[in-house]
């Protein structure tokens, strides 16, 4: 076998576990806002980390609040791009932040209708901990401790930047972002046993309750809602090949859970909100020798048929991104 | 968008390939002065990713549109409509429309307060098929028309672009046969009236006056409006 250094061995796990935080899914819909931003991630003992990604996210139909897939109506052809811009900065050993915000374009084509606007989405800031001093990647594992994984505890904020249906706007197609504040608490499980990885991610969030007395451009009598809570749970396996000159190739799988509870209005649950969508996602990264520029490519892809999903859009997501690591 | 005018800001770049494998732990050999600098430049990090953070925050003060959302208002701001003026807003008499549901039947807005018995109303959902779409005529089948049985509840279809189009999207999302009549707003010109978008729902009493234009949210507004009649 070719000599890997653990570093290397460390950022390529990395990706894999930024991978998982890029195919967070969000809540991106014509019709039900979009363009949450994810989180980002520094390897250990990195600086900082600049990345940008384009996605494509086109919708295909829907799930009812039964679990019954529905098509969209003949003729429709419903497409969200997105542009991320992230930094992630060291603040201590063990301590980073980042911040991403999204840029979203909403093409709608409906036999009838058609539309497209644009806008910053929403934009997620993060703070994670490191809960380990020293590389937890490993050849091969000789005892107990060497199972141990890489833990990392963090807590994002969305922050409702983007176009809501409770802005000044005239329709439901001009949202790139869902109006509210949400707090998540992360947690990041990765471990490495070269070249095989797994990652498990768990987050947990709560929206912040608002008052709204504007939809869609129009003043209504003033209510507070609040959006339901919103729980994930991504599972990851990966493999790394090493190429020429110790770059490497990371070919990532995951499976993902969203599930979001009924929201409420004026205190009351709201019993036509809630989601369920579970997908999956293969992931692709390039790493040069110096691990400090990525290439990655993904597809996101839900199962459209009943039972994968809950009153969600199904949809196929195709990403590509650059990331420049910072020593 | 006032966003697309903000440049971002790039981070200091450090110079050299040297890799430092525990780069950013104080190194043990260090003592006083060395762990004092080492401990500078983290406070220095931290500096720069706190100015970044407030610049990105003042550019999202500036823009009008988010301020909605960074710091709602619950104030009542809804604009107060002269009674018995003509127009779609709440309180005012609604114009008189004609429309074609999705089996080719043209229906206008007289007839159907016409047919009505008083303290009833005819209910307009604008609908795009979406999955909130869904979920709120679920709630108006199994919750609103069964409570209100008097009144007329009608879909309206703004994005098919055709009949046959309404009456395929009504069919396959199970709607046929429903308690909903499906109008196929081919021109776009029920929507533009109500100034409506997905999900507005509209009620206007048996004798024409608006009641309700708004978001379908929970549907408690629209059984409190039904009820009130």
């Amino acid at each position: 076998m070719r000599s890997v250094s653990p570093r290397s061995i460390c950022v390529a796990a990395f990706f894999l576990g930024a991978a998982i935080l890029t195919e967070r899914p969000a809540s991106a819909a014509s019709c039900c806002g979009g363009g949450s931003a994810s989180s980002l991630i520094l390897p250990k003992f990195s600086h900082s980390m600049v990345d940008a990604s384009l996605s494509i996210e086109k919708y295909d139909g829907f799930w009812n609040k039964e679990g019954r897939y529905i098509q969209d109506p003949p003729g429709s052809d419903l497409r969200q791009y997105r542009l991320s811009l992230g930094y992630a900065h060291r603040l201590a050993a063990n301590w980073q932040a980042s911040v991403v915000a999204p840029y979203v374009w909403n093409d709608n084509r409906y036999s009838g209708l058609s539309s497209r606007t644009e806008g910053i989405g929403d934009t997620s800031l993060s703070i994670f901990y490191e809960a380990f001093d020293s590389i937890m990647c490993t050849y091969k594992v000789e005892g107990i401790s060497d199972l141990k994984p890489a833990s990392y505890f963090g807590a994002s904020l969305t922050v409702p930047t983007g176009i809501s249906p409770y802005d000044e706007v005239e329709s439901s197609f001009d949202v790139t972002g869902r109006g509210f504040y949400r707090l998540d608490g992360i947690a990041l499980f990765d471990k490495t046993v070269y070249p095989w990885n797994a990652s498990l991610l768990l987050s947990y969030g709560i929206h912040l309750e608002r008052p709204v007395n504007l939809e869609y451009g129009n003043y209504v009598e003033p209510y507070r809602k609040k959006l339901g809570d919103r729980a994930l749970g991504s599972l990851s396996f990966g493999y790394t090949q090493s190429l020429k000159e110790q770059d490497t190739m990371t070919y990532t799988a995951t499976y993902s859970d969203l599930w979001e509870a009924e929201g409420s209005i004026n205190g009351e649950s709201d019993s036509t909100t809630g989601l369920r969508k579970k997908s999956v996602s293969g992931t692709i990264a390039y790493a040069t020798a110096e691990k400090n520029w990525i290439v990655k490519g993904s597809w996101g892809h839900t199962i459209k048929q009943d039972g994968w999903g809950e009153n969600f859009p199904a949809t196929d997501t195709f990403t590509v991104g650059v990331s420049h690591v910072f020593q | 968008m006032c966003f697309s005018k903000l440049k971002s800001s790039s981070p200091q770049r450090r110079g050299g390939a040297e890799k430092r494998f525990n780069a950013p732990q104080p190194p043990l050999n260090l003592r006083g002065g060395g762990r004092g600098l080492y401990f500078a430049s983290l406070r220095l990090r931290g500096r720069f990713v706190f100015h970044l953070l407030l610049l990105l925050s003042l550019g999202i003060a500036g823009c009008g549109d988010m301020a909605d959302d960074l710091d709602p208002s619950g104030a009542d701001k809804r604009p107060i409509v002269a009674a018995g003026t003509s127009g779609t807003q709440v309180g005012q008499i609604a114009p008189d429309f004609a429309i074609v549901d999705s089996l080719g039947n043209t229906r206008t807005l007289s007839s159907e307060l016409a047919a009505m018995a008083p303290g009833n109303a005819v209910v307009l959902y604008f609908t795009m098929w979406c999955p909130i779409c869904d979920s709120h005529q679920s709630h108006m089948l199994s919750s609103v028309i069964p409570a209100f049985p008097g009144s007329k509840y009608f879909l309206v279809d703004y994005v098919s672009g055709s009949v046959g189009g309404t009456r395929q999207a009504e069919v396959s999302n199970g709607y046929s046969g429903s308690l909903f009549t499906t109008l196929a707003d081919t021109d776009i010109s029920l929507l533009n009236l109500f100034n409506a978008t997905m999900s507005t729902t509209v009620v206007i009493d048996s004798s024409g006056i608006v009641r309700m234009n708004e978001d379908y949210k929970d549907g408690s507004r629209l059984m409190e409006m039904l009820k009130g009649l």
